[in-house]
């Protein structure tokens, strides 16, 4: 990676005892839609708060480009926000909204300032409010105005913080897709906070996951999907199923994790020593459903269960398997191949998988 | 009973009780157009002649400049402490914050009289007693707490991020006021200058003790009833009440200019 765009170097942020970010060390690059997602208090609201200069780091260095930027006060920065409640100026006209940045500029004269404005409020489609006050305006209508009042300061970086998590859902899902257009369109980066998944799965270049003010994985939406770091990031990602158990064999051969229902492989290098606590992920779309009389495939590792639940979310089923030990997995499947198992609750089914679809993590 | 009657009881109870509060003002202002020198049924017949005579007596003229002086002075002044104090009471958080905004509340729960003596006192040590100065500043301490308890109303709706997010978009902390705060409050504002200045203009106690020689109106038609009864003292009264109710209606009506115009929730297509 050439010079990074942002650096956080052990960034921590503490307010008295408690503390909301430990160390996190991050690299975002020029143009990447990067996205801070965990649950609420995770740290990932105050991370982005720094970025800004609204919050100022208790210790590390944030630099933009080459430049130390902990002591810049957030007003001689170059990353406008949006914000989870659009924070527009509620006594100002929308086109007063968007011209707010520019006018404390001062690189440009009223007509310039006026004509760039318009010209973002035209290309977020909502040119024709340009002269209505804020409380005019639909929740999607004001999206767009924060948008523009970022955007019109034509930034290197946008700070997003849950911008979405204000509209209803089909709404939400069409500001995603803008959103990615104007990614893909202006080239600038994105930083983008969220607790959803489903937004920084559809549009991060990589998603950093956090909790309790930690970074616990960095990497692209595929990454953490198949390949959770921690039992935390399995869990909350919940796509995949997690078994856990003894680490019995490390080694070139692979790793072999031991429980009551029995000895299970997996691909890949851990840092777990032999004989300690430790669990792989397995994802739910990776695992295949057979009836439990049906033969096995060989080569895959299987348990066997009873069903215990169908939910059906549009042409996905996901199935809820009771194992013999008391655990219960999960496995999702297309509506149509269920539909050939013809599965009724409490009928015995084996799930198996590849070794080389499952992760290993600490117990 | 039906609805509709006890909706009728109750606004006929609403009129008893506010005839009740207005009937002697009324009866003031009605006498001050009666030609009869005292206040007497059946009215006499429709006169200007006591509100020529107030308008010629130099001392009510006077008064009634002091009046104007303190009650503009004192408004702007209360209103900017009242503006910082909730602004402060706003923004940061401190230990002892409790405290500071009992205290800032304090002044109108402290009998008149104590306040007026302890201004009396308190002038003359500083030597400001008997000046126009000296009403001034007593009133801006009974005023303040008005002015900062309606901004701090205001300021309670403004979003939080608001400040913030003009700081992101390059505004200077004082930029943001100027361009941000002031402008959100200004309904309040407009609403705490009219309030403290009805106040300030009605307020008798405070400069009955710190005036000295520089009456104020209040103070002036205490001395008149003391002279002698004359309906003057009904011109003047109607005077009175007629800017301080003025007053209170502004302030009523730039309240309800932003209590209508709250934004909507979010939310909604668009």
């Amino acid at each position: 990676m050439s010079v990074p765009i942002m650096t956080l170097d052990k960034v921590r942020k503490s307010y008295g005892d408690s503390v909301a970010v430990h160390s996190i060390d991050l690299e975002i690059a020029k143009g990447e839609f990067i996205a801070l997602m965990g649950p609420s208090g995770c740290g990932k609201t105050t991370t982005l708060r720094m970025l800004a200069g609204l919050d100022k780091p208790s210790a590390g260095e944030i630099r933009m480009w080459s430049r130390v930027m902990n002591d810049v006060p957030a007003w001689e920065r170059d990353t406008p926000m949006v914000w989870q409640s659009y924070a527009l100026f509620p006594f100002l006209s929308v086109l007063e909204n968007v011209e707010f940045g520019l006018k404390q500029r001062r690189t440009t004269d009223a007509v310039g300032r006026r004509a760039k404005a318009m010209e973002w409020l035209d290309r977020l489609g909502i040119a024709g409010m340009a002269g209505r006050g804020i409380d005019q305006l639909s929740g999607g209508q004001r999206q767009r105005v924060a948008l523009a009042r970022a955007l019109a300061l034509e930034p290197e970086v946008l700070l997003l913080d849950e911008p979405l998590s204000a509209l209803d859902a089909h709404l939400r899902v069409r500001m995603q897709t803008e959103l990615a257009r104007l990614h893909g369109e202006l080239g600038i980066t994105f930083v983008y906070v969220t607790h959803t998944q489903s937004e920084a799965f559809a549009m991060a270049n990589r998603i950093v996951i956090m909790s309790e003010g930690r970074v616990q994985q960095i990497g692209t939406p595929q990454d953490i999907y198949r390949a959770p770091a921690t039992r935390f990031v399995a869990e909350f990602i919940g796509a995949s199923n997690i078994l856990s158990g003894t680490l019995k064999e490390s080694g070139a051969g692979g790793i072999v994790i031991e429980n009551a229902l029995g000895r299970f492989r997996s691909a890949g290098a851990t840092g777990i020593a032999v004989g300690q606590d430790a669990a792989f992920v397995i994802a739910a779309d990776k695992i295949a459903l057979t009836r439990a009389a049906d033969p096995a495939e060989p080569g895959l590792d299987a348990v066997t269960g009873t069903v215990a639940a169908e939910e059906f979310i549009g042409a996905v089923v996901t199935i809820h398997v009771d194992l013999p030990d008391g655990r219960s997995m999960f496995v999702q499947k297309q509506q149509n191949e269920v539909g050939r198992l013809g599965l009724a609750r409490g009928d015995e089914v084996r799930l198996a998988w590849h070794p080389q679809d499952t992760f290993v993590i600490p117990g | 009973m039906n609805a509709a009657t006890v909706r009728w009881i109750l606004m006929g109870y609403v009129l008893l009780v506010f005839l009740f509060i207005l009937a002697p003002i009324l009866t003031l202002v009605a006498f001050s157009f009666n030609v009869d020198r005292f206040p007497a049924l059946p009215w006499g017949g429709f006169s200007l002649a006591w509100y020529e005579a107030v308008f010629a007596d130099e001392t009510v003229s006077t008064g009634f400049r002091n009046t104007m002086i303190v009650a503009v002075t004192t408004a702007v002044v209360a209103t900017f402490i009242g503006f910082a104090t909730a602004y402060v009471d706003y923004r940061y958080q401190f230990t002892g914050k409790r405290a500071y905004l009992a205290l800032a509340s304090l002044p109108p729960t402290v009998p008149v009289v104590i306040l007026g003596i302890a201004n009396l006192s308190f002038m003359a040590a500083i030597g400001l007693s008997g000046t126009l100065t000296a009403v001034i500043l007593g009133h801006v301490v009974i005023a303040a707490p008005y002015a900062m308890a309606l901004i701090r109303i205001r300021l309670a709706d403004l979003d939080p991020a608001i400040e913030p997010a003009a700081w992101n978009l390059g505004a200077t902390p004082w930029a943001t006021m100027g361009q941000v705060i002031v402008p959100f409050c200004k309904p309040a504002i407009l609403s705490s200058l009219a309030i403290t200045a009805a106040v300030s203009f009605d307020e008798f106690m405070i400069a009955w003790f710190v005036s000295g020689i520089h009456e104020t109106l209040p103070v002036r038609i205490l001395a008149m009833l003391q002279g002698q009864v004359s309906p003057r003292i009904n011109a003047v009264g109607s005077l009175v009440f007629l800017v301080t109710v003025a007053l209170v209606v502004v302030a009523q009506i730039a309240v309800f200019s932003w209590r209508r115009k709250r934004p909507l929730a979010g939310g909604g297509d668009g």
